[in-house]
């Protein structure tokens, strides 16, 4: 198959993200040579001094005759010192790293609706670059990766970012870039930035659950207290499951649906890419001693396309789309009997059916989270969250829904289990993080082991086991997707 | 990552970063071993006001095979012996670069921590952990490099020489510690401890920490070598410290969320 070069949101059109990265390449570069040139108009800086008249006092220490070998302290002298130019930020420093990945992840259970074998199986390469001063810096992350499951060749710039800082009281981010806030673990309630859950369901490294955004956000420091703003021009939505790599539950239709599905992957309606259209994230957050205050709020869309363009007409079609979205928020995060607790509530606004009896718009919910964490041996933690969904206005809803029996209980309760183990000098982790939900009787297990063969190189085998006793709920939906993975990892 | 998610941490720095002002020549030898133990502690924890420096470590196991570590330290003193603020921003490995902690250690209560993992984005609170276990896969432990609160163990000194005390620590409580007790010989001048040795149960000692280089950095004596050796693996970890500086006069709004996602280059380099 004659590989594609495709944008990870929009494949049929894929230049655009050549362009930025060709871009990013270009202001990476010109920093690079600005640099050059500012350092040479100020001239050496002199280094800190960090050491004045070492005999004078190393004779009074009697250092031990056996503390290690000269071979062995030999090698700090040729170790480069990246950092700790003594400039204090007034030169550009620079740094370029990333890794090579290997990645496979067969499915493990029969699936009558996705006709491929395997979830996953790519070999990614991730290009970091950092320019950074005392006052700006760019940032790139750029991967590109061969994607055996659809045969293409993917782009996915992740971060492409200037960051500028204005005293100790503003700072700002603009470009591509990843956002993430909120107290839960793996959980998102006052996170509305977008989500990867292609990548969260198929074996590939947590931070893959974040997908990026162009934005540009904004923070200020007063005191004890910070504010952050962030702006998205153009709606960015989740990278749903969509029926082309992961099957899920279309209640449309009833059934599982696959890559087997004409009807695969959705294509839901955009919003227009107009100004109004964009989303504004905010948040204002401070501490009084130990805990942790923070409020949030939210005006864009709902980041999955849960609305419908209209009532179920033969003739025509509905599509899926995005509806508009409000959200307001707090959470608290505090130290508890040697342990952290966390507290967080969302008003999830669906302002176009207040009302709740449109069943093309999804209805209004409070979202609440409550979740402890501690260590309860040496290297072995635990954490332990209670989730609940509460959808209101849920009689009008059930009474208007176009598929009743599909809709979700008007209390959506859901449990999370966390365990990790370290052992071998941190060097073998044991992960394992379940969520259950009582009520819908469906259950997400995701078991992990990383093993750090040899300083760059990591191995990491784990499996993502989706059951549930119905078709419809939000894990069991995804049951056929069950897969084993292993992932191998170089870093430079 | 991984491997540092669950640290601690508070930890980094200091041992590290850490030093003591000279001392004006003492009248006469001290006799107190509790206050020779406290005048260490300041001396290898609490130097100046505040301080930066970068620090790399070679983990090397039994078999013979290394690890680097590679990270900057800002810290900042409330008061002596008592709170401090801790920003430590990890360049290596490669796999664990850009990622920060920031550590509000407390003298009376369980210190506050923060880890950043930048691939997520994420500004993750750690609970806290047992502080004898080690801290980012060295042979360190968290509390070599954050200090043990001098009063959690009882001190005897065994010995004055022209050059050191020697000092027996024994742990109040044995719960949360692997050693029957500890100890320290520290060099009468500086305070800085020259070598440290654990003993168990079965009065062997199993671990040691010696002082291999103390550098003069603006008139504080301050340790810039460091190695810790576990006896019963052959494993051992060395520390050099380097580009130390004190009094830089670095602001204590400095220690806070914005600084895990956006590291002060102004006073990390």
């Amino acid at each position: 198959m004659k590989p594609t070069i495709c944008t990870t949101t929009q494949c049929p059109k894929g230049g655009g993200s050549l362009r930025c990265l060709a871009v990013a390449v270009l202001v990476f570069v010109a920093l690079a040579f600005a640099s050059g040139v500012l350092a040479q108009a100020e001239g050496p800086v002199d280094a800190a001094e960090s050491s004045e008249s070492p005999e004078e006092l190393a004779g009074d220490v009697e250092p031990s005759d056996d503390a290690g070998d000269d071979e062995d302290w030999g090698e700090f002298d040729e170790w480069e010192e990246e950092e700790g130019d003594g400039s204090g930020g007034k030169a550009w420093g620079f740094q370029i790293g990333g890794f090579v990945e290997a990645l496979v992840a067969p499915r493990v259970v029969h699936s009558s609706a996705s006709a491929g074998e395997f979830a996953a199986a790519e070999a990614r390469f991730r290009l970091n670059l950092d320019a950074t001063h005392e006052i700006a810096s760019a940032r790139f992350r750029g991967d590109v990766f061969a994607d055996g499951v659809d045969g293409r060749v993917w782009f996915d710039i992740r971060d492409a970012s200037i960051f500028v800082r204005g005293g100790n009281w503003f700072s700002m981010r603009f470009g591509r870039q990843v956002l993430t806030w909120g107290t839960g673990d793996f959980l998102f309630l006052n996170d509305l930035f977008p989500k990867d859950f292609n990548s969260f369901f198929i074996g590939r490294a947590d931070e893959y659950l974040k997908a990026p955004s162009n934005s540009v956000q904004t923070t200020f420091m007063m005191k004890k207290v910070g504010l952050d703003l962030i702006w998205t021009p153009i709606f960015e939505p989740d990278r749903f499951i969509n029926g082309e790599r992961l099957s899920f539950f279309n209640p449309l239709t009833g059934e599982i649906q696959g890559d087997r599905s004409p009807l695969s992957p959705i294509q839901p309606l955009f919003p227009d890419k107009r100004l109004r259209n964009g989303s504004i994230h905010g948040r204002l957050y401070g501490s009084a001693g130990s805990v942790e205050l923070a409020a949030y709020g939210y005006a864009g869309f709902w980041p999955q396309p849960l609305a419908l363009t209209g009532l179920p007409d033969p003739a025509n079609p509905p599509q899926l789309t995005y509806a508009r979205l409000a959200v307001y928020g707090a959470s608290l995060r505090a130290p508890l009997g040697g342990g952290l607790i966390n507290v967080e509530g969302a008003f999830y606004d669906s302002f176009d059916d207040r009302a709740g009896a449109d069943p093309t718009t999804p209805n209004s919910q409070f979202r609440g989270l409550a979740g402890y964490e501690r260590e309860l041996f040496p290297k072995f933690q635990m954490g332990l969250q209670y989730y609940l969904e509460y959808t209101l206005k849920y009689d009008e809803l059930k009474s208007n829904s176009l598929w009743p029996a599909y809709e979700q209980h008007e209390f959506r309760h859901l449990l999370t289990l966390r365990l990790t183990q370290f052992l071998v000098m941190d060097n073998l982790e044991l992960s394992l993080f379940t969520f259950f939900s009582p009520d819908e009787l469906d259950t997400y297990i995701r078991p992990r082991v990383t093993y750090k063969i040899i300083e760059p190189l990591a191995i990491v085998v784990g499996a993502n086991l989706m059951f549930g006793r119905h078709d419809y709920t939000f894990f069991g939906q995804l049951k056929e997707n069950t897969n084993v993975y292993a992932r191998l990892r170089y870093s430079f | 990552m991984r491997s540092l998610t669950k640290t601690s941490l508070a930890v980094m720095a200091a041992a590290i970063l850490l030093s003591t002002p000279t001392a004006p020549a003492e009248a006469g030898d001290l006799k107190d071993a509790s206050a020779i133990v406290s005048r260490t502690n300041i001396a290898q924890y609490y130097a100046a006001k505040d301080g930066r420096a970068l620090v790399r470590m070679k983990i090397v196991d039994g078999k013979g095979r290394s690890q680097r570590r590679q990270f900057a330290v800002l810290r900042r003193d409330k008061t002596d012996g008592g709170d401090q603020n801790y920003l430590v921003v990890f360049d290596q490995p490669a796999d664990v670069r850009n990622t920060a902690f920031l550590v509000k250690k407390h003298a009376s209560k369980d210190d506050d921590r923060w880890l950043y993992m930048p691939g997520l984005d994420l500004v993750k609170r750690i609970a806290a952990s047992d502080e004898r276990t080690s801290f980012v896969g060295t042979h360190f432990f968290y509390e070599d490099i954050s200090g043990r609160q001098p009063d959690e163990d009882k001190h005897q000194l065994l010995e004055t020489s022209d050059t050191e005390y020697v000092v027996k620590s024994t742990p109040k409580s044995s719960k949360g510690v692997e050693f029957a007790h500890y100890t320290l010989r520290i060099n009468k001048k500086t305070f800085l401890p020259s070598k440290i040795e654990y003993v168990n149960a079965q009065g062997k000692v199993y671990r040691l920490i010696e002082t291999v280089k103390v550098d003069t950095v603006q008139g504080v004596a301050t340790i810039t070598r460091l190695k810790v050796s576990d006896l019963e693996s052959g494993g051992y970890t060395l520390s050099d410290v380097s580009n130390v500086q004190y009094d830089l006069g670095i602001p204590d709004d400095i220690f806070g969320e914005a600084s895990l996602r956006n590291p002060p280059q102004k006073w990390l380099r």
